[in-house]
């Protein structure tokens, strides 16, 4: 519980002080937008770990191929840090940056996903053959 | 490690903002502009470690 607490003061703290250094150097403020946004997330990245442990023995009971784990770990992965990323750079004025960002993030969760549907495609011309 | 770098950040651009400010009010602006620029690399690196420590972290967890 201490641990959640400290983590919503320092995100308050610090929101007050990149106030503050707005006025007269933007420059540090949105460096420090920055490392309390990565801190925040070493915070839940490090929680996220026994999560994921008990993902995977769920998975393995369940009997499931463990790449299909694999690439969904690596899509949500790649969604978190790509939505941080973009709204780092729309809070500093480059809106268009975010967007960028969001769209490769798109792209390359897309690709990643494509084995998954390719052998989704196959099991449906299987089951389409049969009948 | 937290909250110390959330108030190592604050107090170098607080004290680059007011040495910025004391050169340019007594004409040095080119100092003021390298003092500015310092500071900014200074916290650029830090923030750099810790983000790099950050993707490394994400990098293994989500299996990359």
């Amino acid at each position: 519980m201490t641990q959640i607490l400290q983590v919503f003061s320092v995100a308050m703290l610090a929101t007050v002080i990149i106030t503050l250094l707005n006025k007269q150097s933007k420059d540090i403020a949105a460096l420090l937008s920055i490392a309390v946004v990565g801190m925040i997330l070493l915070c839940s990245v490090r929680t996220m770990q026994s999560i994921i442990s008990f993902l995977t023995e769920l998975e393995k009971t369940a009997g499931l191929d463990p790449e299909m784990m694999k690439i969904m770990l690596k899509i949500v992965g790649i969604a978190i840090t790509a939505q941080l990323s973009a709204l780092i750079c729309s809070d500093n004025g480059n809106g268009a940056f975010g967007k960028a960002i969001q769209i490769y993030a798109s792209v390359m969760i897309l690709w990643q996903s494509l084995p998954l549907l390719r052998s989704f495609l196959e099991l449906l011309q299987k089951i389409l053959g049969e009948i | 490690m937290e909250i110390d770098l959330v108030f190592k950040i604050a107090a170098v651009g607080i004290i680059v903002s007011i040495l910025n400010q004391v050169l340019s009010r007594s004409g040095r602006e080119e100092q003021a502009t390298m003092t500015t620029l310092a500071g900014l690399v200074v916290v650029l690196m830090i923030v750099a470690q810790k983000i790099s420590e950050l993707f490394d972290l994400v990098k293994t967890l989500f299996r990359f």
